[in-house]
């Protein structure tokens, strides 16, 4: 596992993104609301570079006696592929509508440098895992120490 | 078990129907079923008589079973007029079809309903669902608003209650539904019918893209009018691009064909294959449709026809086309508790 620094937490505000390339890997890197998120640059589907996409939210439904209703949940924490708009959960690689198709997620986490002592504080690193219907997104691992965002890839 | 889904009973004469109808509708005068912008060239046979029909498709035919498919007159412009027409036509299979007759044990029946009166509709549902004859409820093909919109959930919903199919078939006459085909109306009686399944297709697109099916969980639909190849590789297309348009449409939660198997079975026309008869066996492989097409000879139309050919087929596919996928869908082996009234 090779740790990567792909720049400082003030140059990474929540909502915005860093696409970088480690390990011969193009990688985005997310600030969702403070806590940081790694996931592969490429759509499982057709090959995109998907962390060019659009972070938005997304929709839910919600029934009522006149049929459904859209319902807008999830704001900031969902990625929508350039090419074909397929959505995608950045806080774990999971799709938002079912599939059998897979994409890798990779683990991010984020860690401030006064907190990098302290374990429990730390976020908690996803590992890529199959999600429910079997497309999921790499995700990388991401730690903030010292102000500092380190992306680790599998050199 | 031998099944025929689709034979097309007629009334007597062009006001018989009044007959079972209460004041004032039974003076009322109505467009005659012989009003229609695309007759067939012709019928092979008068399916007026059910003892003469019977005779035909049980005793010379070997059929078991035989589903009534009455046509009603077009979507008339007045909804209660509408329904009081689908009403007097159920009375009418009730008395002189599914009893009174040397095979009436045979036949079993549509309860026909207006869709552009749902309250009537659910009605008259209840009013039927209790006769053991009665085996599904049946809407026209075409009207102004396709059946995956809310306006028809008391419909549909009664159905489940009484946990019947919904058959779509067109209808006989004209009334004031939009044109057959979505470019308009076309010339000749030919143009018409080849192209009439394709309004199965942009229904189902309606009950699937409007989550019907998921409101609905135990809806099952049957397409009478054929071309289920056709409206099989247009949900092919709704699977390619479902994804995308999730967000549009979040009650979507399977790719759309995914739909098709609790939900969809299709009559098969004579006219649903190549030259070679015995592709059709390989379009049941391609669709994975062999246990959700049941054999109808649209009996007596001019286009009627015998069946499959048993030498084209495998013993399996054959029996579940010609029988065994109605026989399920319908319960027909089932013993029932449900009287036979009349």
């Amino acid at each position: 596992m090779a740790r990567f620094v792909i720049g400082t937490v003030s140059e990474i505000p929540p909502g915005s993104r860093r696409i970088v390339t480690v390990a011969r890997r193009s990688i985005g890197v997310f600030n969702v609301s403070g806590r940081f998120y790694a996931i592969k640059n490429v759509c499982p589907h057709q090959g995109a570079p998907l962390c060019e996409g659009q972070v938005t939210g997304t929709t839910r439904t919600l029934w009522t006696s006149e049929g459904p209703r859209l319902e807008w949940c999830r704001e900031g924490e969902i990625i929508r592929c350039p090419w074909h708009g397929w959505e995608f959960d950045l806080t774990n690689g999971d799709t938002v509508f079912t599939s059998r198709n897979r994409v890798r997620a990779y683990a991010v986490s984020v860690e401030s440098a006064d907190t990098v002592d302290d374990p429990a504080e730390r976020s908690t690193p996803s590992v890529a895992e199959e999600s429910r219907d079997g497309i999921k997104l790499e995700t990388f691992p991401v730690e903030v120490a010292e102000g500092r965002v380190i992306v680790e890839v599998d050199s | 078990m031998r099944v025929d889904a689709g034979i097309h009973p007629r009334v007597k004469s062009a006001t018989h129907l009044q007959d079972y109808m209460g004041s004032p509708w039974k003076t009322r005068r109505l467009p005659g079923s012989d009003s229609y912008l695309y007759p067939p060239p012709r019928s092979i046979a008068d399916s007026t008589n059910p003892s003469e029909v019977g005779r035909v498709l049980f005793a010379e035919g070997g059929l078991d079973r035989a589903i009534l498919i009455p046509c009603t007159r077009g979507l008339l412009p007045d909804p209660e007029h509408g329904s009081i027409v689908a009403s007097a036509t159920n009375e009418w299979i009730a008395q002189e079809w599914l009893a009174n007759n040397e095979y009436a044990e045979r036949y079993l029946g549509t309860i026909r309903v207006c869709p552009s009166d749902p309250p009537r509709a659910v009605e008259e549902i209840h009013r039927w669902a209790g006769h053991a004859g009665f085996v599904q409820i049946g809407v026209p093909l075409r009207g102004h608003i396709p059946y995956g919109s809310p306006v028809y959930y008391p419909i549909w919903e009664a159905a489940m209650a009484h946990n019947l199919p919904v058959v779509v078939h067109e209808d006989g006459g004209q009334g004031i539904e939009l044109p057959p085909t979505m470019v308009g109306f076309p010339t000749t009686y030919e143009e018409y019918y080849a192209t009439l399944p394709y309004a199965a297709g942009a229904h189902l697109a309606s009950l699937i893209g409007e989550g019907t099916f998921e409101r609905c969980p135990s809806l099952r639909f049957v397409w009478a009018d054929g071309g289920f190849a056709g409206v099989f590789a247009a949900l092919w297309r709704l699977d390619k691009d479902w994804r995308s348009a999730r967000v549009e449409a979040p009650w979507v939660s399977k790719p759309p064909s995914a739909y098709l198997g609790k939900h969809v079975w299709f009559v098969l026309h004579g006219l649903d294959r190549t030259r070679e008869p015995a592709d059709l066996a390989h379009l049941f492989e391609i669709f994975g449709a062999s246990d959700r097409v049941m054999f109808g000879s649209n009996f007596p139309e001019w286009d009627a026809w015998g069946g499959l050919n048993s030498r084209d087929f495998s013993e399996d596919v054959f029996n579940r086309v010609m029988g065994l996928n109605a026989e399920r869908l319908y319960d027909l082996a089932r013993p029932t508790s449900k009287a036979r009234r009349t």
